[in-house]
């Protein structure tokens, strides 16, 4: 048997991590997400600089794990976390782009589909389109706790993407493959979790993110140093689903 | 004007009511529906628009597959002053966890169509229901006591492709139809909310089945929810 990564992207004990697991593709977002929010904070990860953390949000057992960027980089670390830790609940917080004109800088944002540009599915699916989706339960969760915490939130499809830096003078279908359609928000991680999500009956995942840069509002957009911590609405979000999952036994 | 459907923008409702059969038309417009109009009998695919508890509500046909609902439903979004899609459909269930008579929510359609392929270039468009609209209509579901799933479903093409529904089951895919996919890819195109409410009738893995009157009053039952769903 191959193991691309040695020993594992992660080099974690068994039982360190929770069953519910936030991912940040910044493994210092995860870093300021617990310590600024988590009790009894346990890192158990340092391999590549990818750190995750295993803590205590309101009695609940909750884990923070870095993710790097792009789908390879996040399916690695969602198969590692699900097969070698038995981890059940995956929640991505990330940070993304956005032009459509209801959308600021520092909006959260709930993905309840991604599309999709890679290649992830085509060995199971060959040139059938496999949607990649949120888990309900999740999803719903999340916005509850949303409403119930008073913070607004985008509900729609987000775009998934393998590029960042384009050619300007590529074709506008390149450029703007969505043009015509609401895509909520642009990220480069979201199908790749719900893709190796959907593998496992047991797991469930759903995209959770703050719109960081807006391609129509440019004067909005963060400064680097401020993305650890200006996604605290996110976070809030994210923790008090994990709360609401473990609290009602969802 | 377009191909498929005659009349007016004013002469259909902004919420528009799509299922497959026109005889399932014939029957909420006839027996659901009040001071109904017909407004399309082009190709015999029927479109009429009515009151239910004061709230107007058209409903028209799709036919079968994507082509044809991408079709009507692109007509009737660009055309006429549609602002809304539910779409009301028996199906096959293919996660053994379903029993016949329970409903499921599409929140996604996957599909074996090469159609939005084509749109974009290669990619996958993630097909979806609108989620205010989804969350409403669980709500309202959950309340009442009825069994409700909400997740993907597959979108087939042809019947040729029924031994591939076992790859789609096993990632998660909870039942079978054949427009959800395209229905909800053109409402995105036209920026309006669109859910699909499908009724199992049967179920791919179990083999459970509702025979042909229990069908009746199933799709019945979806149709009537949706109706009081909208009007409120």
């Amino acid at each position: 048997m191959i193991n691309l990564f040695g020993p594992g992207l992660l080099r974690a004990p068994k039982g360190s991590i929770a069953e519910t697991v936030l991912l940040p593709g910044d493994p210092l977002r995860a870093r300021y997400l617990a310590e600024r929010y988590l009790e009894d904070v346990k890192c158990y990860n340092t391999n590549r600089g990818m750190y995750g953390y295993t803590g205590v949000y309101k009695g609940v057992r909750v884990s923070v794990q870095g993710t790097g960027m792009g789908t390879s980089s996040i399916m690695e670390c969602a198969y590692e976390l699900i097969e070698d830790h038995g981890c059940r609940n995956l929640i991505r917080i990330g940070t993304a782009g956005s032009k459509e004109l209801d959308v600021h800088v520092g909006d959260t944002i709930l993905s309840t589909a991604s599309a999709s540009e890679s290649n992830n599915t085509v060995m199971d699916f060959g040139e059938y389109d496999f949607v990649p989706t949120s888990d309900f339960t999740l999803l719903k969760t999340a916005y509850d706790c949303a409403k119930e915490n008073g913070i607004p939130v985008h509900v729609g499809v987000s775009a998934c993407g393998d590029v960042l830096y384009k050619e300007p003078d590529q074709p506008q279908s390149y450029l703007d493959p969505w043009k015509g359609y609401k895509m909520v928000a642009s990220e480069m991680e979201g199908t790749g979790l719900l893709v190796a999500a959907s593998r496992y009956p047991q797991v469930r995942a759903l995209l959770l993110i703050t719109c960081s840069d807006h391609q129509i509002y440019k004067s909005e957009d963060t400064p680097l140093a401020q993305r650890e911590t200006a996604y605290n609405n996110m976070m809030k979000v994210a923790l008090e689903t994990a709360y609401k999952l473990a609290e009602e036994g969802r | 004007m377009g191909l498929c459907l005659t009349g007016s923008p004013g002469d259909v409702a902004n919420v528009v009511l799509l299922t497959q059969d026109d005889s399932n038309v014939q029957y909420i417009a006839t027996r659901l529906l009040q001071d109904t109009v017909c407004y399309n009998e082009i190709r015999n695919m029927h479109g009429y628009t009515g009151k239910f508890q004061n709230k107007e509500i058209t409903v028209q046909g799709t036919g079968v597959g994507p082509v044809s609902a991408a079709m009507y439903a692109a007509e009737i979004a660009g055309e006429f002053e549609a602002r809304c899609f539910v779409k009301l459909e028996g199906c096959t269930a293919i996660d053994p966890r379903l029993k016949p008579g329970d409903w499921l929510l599409a929140q996604t359609a996957h599909t074996t169509s090469r159609i939005n392929r084509l749109r974009f270039g290669g990619r996958t468009f993630p097909a979806a229901a609108d989620f205010e609209l989804l969350n409403k209509a669980w709500e309202r579901a959950h309340k009442q006591g009825q069994r409700v799933w909400v997740g993907p479903v597959l979108s087939l093409e042809i019947r040729d492709e029924l031994p591939v529904v076992s790859r789609f089951a096993d990632r998660g895919t909870l039942g079978l139809d054949m427009e959800m996919n395209q229905v909800y890819t053109v409402a995105a195109r036209f920026g309006l909310p669109a859910l699909g409410l499908l009724c199992v009738f049967e179920n791919a893995v179990t083999e459970e089945t509702l025979n042909a009157w229990q069908r009746e009053e199933a799709y019945n039952a979806i149709a009537r929810f949706a109706l009081e769903l909208m009007a409120e």
